[in-house]
């Protein structure tokens, strides 16, 4: 609570907030760089699956981080709505377009790695399409903060559209429990001891990195937006002014 | 080295697929975080050109 009020202020948040976005940003490619050479190069290939099991370590921590971001909107649109904090409806509006990439990449990934294993691109199972739904859900809450006629407006209905489509996300969680679906089941944390560690090594590196890159570009895309409002104000002022 | 065997394609796509998306998320947020810049800059301009006029 004490640090949700002290990042309460946009000029305290664009004091700090530059370093952070930088360091995370760099991190984030250089994790990512780190995961993929070791997915690409030092994971062994999969017993069933052959070196097809290799699009994981891109397509797995994708949906961790569509999911994650998602969450991050919700909570911020939720704080948002309680306690109107000034910086949480700029959080949510500026995770949205990193986790409809990560979202977007988990899809098209997915597809790859369907095809070969699967022998097909597509199938209406509970996760894909809940998956699919989360990105409508994503492209509907950016589209609604350009439709509305003012920032309050937009940001009161973002956030009841965020807070409603996160009911999609333990859809997505246990859409492989509750459905008969092609996707197969949790393989990470869920306590059984089914993956080496050659896979899970890459696996939670490049989820860090994704992870990192996304706290660094929604941290830019924060500024970006705090600049913006005030460009806005100012040239508002000058109307006024005459 | 990348002997992928028939998959190859499929990993090579796939890894290809992620590194465009996430260049591009990266070049999209710094293009909104200079134009956000500039935008402020233009306004702050603006405005004293305004208040030099009065």
């Amino acid at each position: 609570m004490a640090i949700m009020t002290v990042f309460a202020n946009p000029h305290r948040f664009m004091s700090v907030s530059r370093p952070f976005a930088w360091i995370f940003t760099v991190a984030g490619v250089a994790l990512i760089g780190v995961g993929v050479y070791m997915g690409l190069f030092l994971a062994p290939a999969d017993a069933r699956q052959g070196d097809a099991a290799r699009i994981m370590f891109v397509h797995v921590p994708s949906a961790w981080l569509s999911m994650f971001a998602f969450a991050f909107m919700a909570g911020a649109s939720l704080v948002s709505l309680v306690w109107r904090h000034a910086l949480a409806d700029v959080a949510a509006k500026s995770a949205a377009p990193c986790g409809a990439a990560f979202t977007a990449l988990c899809l098209t990934t997915g597809s790859i790695w369907g095809y070969p294993i699967w022998g097909t691109w597509w199938e209406w199972d509970g996760r894909m399409t809940s998956v699919l739904i989360l990105f409508f859900i994503y492209l509907g809450y950016i589209a609604l903060w350009q439709a509305m006629d003012t920032p309050q407006k937009a940001s009161r209905a973002a956030a009841v559209l965020c807070l409603v489509g996160a009911v999609n996300l333990p859809i997505i969680k246990f859409s492989v429990e509750w459905w008969n679906t092609l996707h197969q089941t949790a393989t990470f944390f869920t306590g059984d001891n089914n993956a080496t560690y050659g896979f899970k090594a890459p696996m939670y590196v490049v989820a860090l990195g994704y992870l990192s890159l996304f706290g660094g570009l929604t941290l830019f895309n924060m500024r970006a937006e705090i600049l913006l409002t005030r460009a806005e104000m100012r040239l508002q002022r000058r109307l006024a002014l005459g | 080295m990348f002997d992928y065997d028939k998959y190859a394609p499929y990993v090579f796509w796939s890894y290809g697929i992620a590194a465009v998306v996430l260049t591009g998320v990266i070049v999209w947020t710094f293009v909104r975080v200079r134009a956000a810049h500039r935008a402020l800059a233009d306004a702050e301009d603006e405005t004293v050109e305004k208040g030099r006029e009065e």
